[in-house]
């Protein structure tokens, strides 16, 4: 018997319907969390934004009375107030919200013990074999998101699926945008509800890859779904397979296997208080930042083999920037076997224009329990003393122990100290 | 100009000079081969700058003249049909003829391209092709691709007296060949060679070619049969080695070297990443290897012909022991070893005076 491949995928989506899943989005978080402990900011345009006199001053998160007056996440506070004079701004403070995201993956527990959280404000739960307990899949997600306003204040919506992509789909795209904030999407209605849908609403889609859908006359999810899978293929790879998959409800691989899991690389990216010109001072942060990045390889018990550098220039009006990567002769984690090269590739990229954001990134990550030993340097020393610091560190603070270095200005080590993401927690 | 020359001899002539054209160049004129006939002897160069080469071959020459000829002459010359080959040039341009085939090839003024180092009045010293190649072979092993670290890109010469040392180090690993240099006094002198000039040194060079080498200014030049090689050396220091050799050592194993090889070919058979290690086990009587990764495992046990000292126990990465052996000659090789974290060294049992050591791997 002749299978083809489409109907072989038709066969997997059969296979998996059955299952079910639910993903919850809380509904401006930041901005839930500051109305729930302050009642009277109730009804009120909340904007969750940095320090609006520094570079901070972009908006995080907006409350759905400032999303109406036209508020986005990422505007800055002068914008906000053009928009609306009565916006209250509020500061962020980051640890309060990793908290509250906390007690609502544990409320979560309480239903299922397969919860995976997708980012601070998103988690998926795999809620198959609940029925008995909970009832329909509706009836489920009625009870969940009752239950996280009670406990927490928060509001969330909950999209449901045969499979991760589904659920994402059901949230995104309609369980966000009805009252009651619950949307379900299984095998046999994906088509009929997510076809009409402009393409970029898909998992997956970016504003590059619209265009370039657009050019071949995708305009619609269900205009994508229709295409044969080859000629997608053909064009751009595994990627166009994914996004074919996409199309159809069918999720490969559970969404990128959730992130974390089996992870490629660590990064550490930085934007600065202030534009930075001076090479002493950038030189500073690009330690800092490759401490960072290679502490957290370690932490992971592992060594890279490629080191990236990015760089976003100052000025909004000419963004100018760049990332570019070099192999390393051998795998490491040592902060001071990168940082030559890390300057090295900041050096010979930069254009010599102040600069916003800074990056630095180790990839091609391996177990790094083996050390090749070295004829003309002490390599054991050398990890033993990151060993050391990391211990030092890990224990008394990040600001217990550290480089001469960070003590010249343009440092950032201090300030970012008391900081989460960047922001105040 | 204008000549007659055989398509076979021109062929082999660019094939000797074409890999110093450089991949990338701003400058057009480096994209090609410069030609330039006195008589009948026709001279053809390359250069990348860093790196040249130029060799003759004998043609009949009917007009003296130069011009340089784009990378295209190489492909072109390479399939023209064996025989004699009519080339006039004219305004820059070649006008290639052989039977019913008609090239016109554009070119470019002969006179800018760079001038080749002539070898002048420095001391030289002659060694036989076989040799050289030989002791480069053995030593390229172990240069290092890291360009961070200049001084260990290429093979440091040492002449003393009527001795020639060759060194070198990729850090992790070190080889020292020596050899005498007969007929010679050439005083005391030490200089790095780039990897990559020695590399394309040892593509051309024949056994049975007779080198003359001469060093001035920063340059080296290898000069034999009608070619001459020059190349940029490395303004660096190659660190003294001799004090990260040990003198003695604790355990001394005589081993088969074709065994050795066999085992850590089948060792490498389940390599997942790219470092893979072997553990290495010395005993009274044998040697046990043992390579384990995501895969499997492999164990071989290797029958040792001699043992002197204590047993030993070393992870080393199964690369620096298996690519030696190629190039070690003889039957049988002797390794030595210094505790679990010291050195491997391992020396051909012929007269060959080369020394080859690799450090192990030290686990968590």
């Amino acid at each position: 018997m002749v299978y083809n491949i489409e109907h072989m995928f038709d066969l997997e989506v059969a296979a998996m319907a059955g299952r079910i899943i639910l993903l919850a989005d809380m509904e401006s978080f930041y901005a839930s969390v500051e109305t729930a402990r302050r009642p009277s900011l109730r009804g009120k345009p909340v904007v969750v934004c940095g320090d609006p006199e520094r570079r901070h001053g972009i908006v995080l998160a907006a409350s759905k009375e400032a999303k109406a007056w036209g508020i986005k996440t990422g505007m800055l506070a002068g914008e906000c107030r053009s928009l609306c004079r009565e916006t209250v701004f509020v500061r962020p403070h980051m640890a309060l919200y990793i908290q509250v995201s906390l007690q609502i993956t544990d409320i979560f527990r309480r239903y299922t013990d397969r919860v995976f959280p997708y980012s601070i404000d998103e988690q998926f739960l795999d809620m198959t074999g609940c029925e008995k307990l909970f009832g329909p899949p509706r009836d489920m997600a009625a009870l969940i998101n009752g239950h996280i306003l009670r406990e927490t204040g928060v509001k969330s919506r909950i999209g449901i699926g045969d499979n991760l992509l589904q659920a994402k789909m059901a949230c995104d795209n309609f369980a966000k945008k009805i009252p009651d904030g619950i949307f379900r999407l299984t095998g046999e209605n994906y088509a009929a509800h997510t076809g009409p849908l402009p393409v970029r609403c898909l998992f997956g889609v970016g504003s590059r890859m619209e265009r370039n859908l657009h050019r071949i006359g995708v305009i619609t999810i269900g205009d994508l779904a229709g295409l044969p899978l080859e000629n997608l293929k053909r064009r751009w790879g595994i990627n166009g397979e994914v996004l074919w998959l996409n199309a159809r409800g069918i999720d490969y691989a559970g969404i990128h296997s959730l992130g974390r899991e089996g992870r490629k690389g660590v990064g550490h990216a930085m934007t600065l208080p202030r534009d930075y010109m001076e090479r002493g001072q950038i030189d500073v942060v690009l330690l800092e930042i490759t401490e960072e990045v290679c502490r957290r390889a370690r932490s992971l018990g592992k060594v890279g083999r490629v080191v990236n550098v990015y760089c976003r220039g100052a000025d909004f009006d000419f963004p100018t920037g760049f990332s570019r990567q070099r192999k390393l002769p051998e795998p490491t984690a040592e902060t001071l076997d990168i940082y030559p090269v890390v300057t090295q590739l900041f050096y010979t990229f930069w254009d010599r224009q102040p600069v916003r954001t800074l990056g630095v990134g180790l990839s091609s990550l391996m177990e790094g329990r083996l050390t090749q030993l070295s004829l003309f340097e002490d390599r054991e020393k050398k990890l033993a003393l990151s060993r050391t610091m990391d211990t030092v560190r890990n224990r008394f603070g990040a600001t217990s122990i550290f480089r001469l270095s960070s003590l010249s200005p343009g440092s950032q080590l201090f300030e970012r100290a008391t900081k989460i993401g960047g922001h105040e927690a | 100009m204008e000549l007659f020359f055989e398509q076979e001899a021109v062929h082999k002539a660019l094939q000797t000079v074409h890999k110093a054209i450089p991949l990338r160049t701003p400058m057009n004129i480096l994209k090609g081969v410069f030609l330039n006939l006195q008589g009948n002897q026709l001279s053809l160069t390359a250069t990348d700058l860093e790196l040249g080469i130029r060799t003759l071959t004998e043609v009949q020459g009917l007009a003296d003249g130069s011009i340089i000829l784009p990378e295209r002459f190489v492909e072109i010359v390479k399939n023209l049909p064996p025989g004699p080959v009519h080339m006039r040039v004219e305004r820059d341009a070649a006008l290639i003829t052989k039977e019913d085939i008609v090239f016109n090839l554009q070119g470019f003024p002969s006179e800018e391209f760079p001038q080749f180092p002539k070898g002048g009045e420095g001391e030289t010293v002659t060694l036989p092709g076989f040799l050289l190649t030989e002791m480069l072979q053995k030593t390229l092993i172990t240069v290092s691709p890291d360009q961070s670290k200049p001084a260990f890109t290429g093979v440091n010469f040492h002449i003393q007296g009527d001795l020639l040392t060759l060194t070198s180090s990729d850090t992790f690993r070190l080889s020292v060949i020596k050899d005498k240099i007969r007929d010679m006094e050439a005083g005391d002198r030490e200089f790095i060679v780039p990897a990559k000039s020695l590399r394309e040194l040892v593509r051309i060079l024949q056994e049975e070619d007779l080198v003359t080498l001469q060093v001035e200014k920063g340059l080296a030049l290898f000069s034999f049969r009608g070619t001459v090689l020059t190349t940029g050396l490395l303004a660096e220091k190659f660190p003294n080695v001799s004090r990260v050799i040990p003198k003695d050592a604790f355990t001394r194993v005589k081993v088969n070297k074709n065994l050795l090889e066999m085992a850590l070919t089948r060792g490498f058979l389940l390599a997942d990443t790219e470092i893979h290690t072997v553990n290495l086990r010395v005993e009274e009587k044998q040697m046990i290897l043992n390579s384990t990764s995501t895969l499997g495992s492999n164990t071989e046990k290797i029958p040792l012909l001699g043992f002197e000292g204590e047993e030993v126990s070393l992870i080393m990465n199964i690369r620096f022991l298996h690519e030696v052996l190629r190039v070690m000659p003889g039957g049988e090789i002797l390794m030595r070893f210094k505790g679990n974290t010291g050195p491997c060294i391992m020396e051909p049992l012929t007269d060959l005076d080369f020394l080859y050591l690799a450090l192990p791997v030290k686990p968590d």
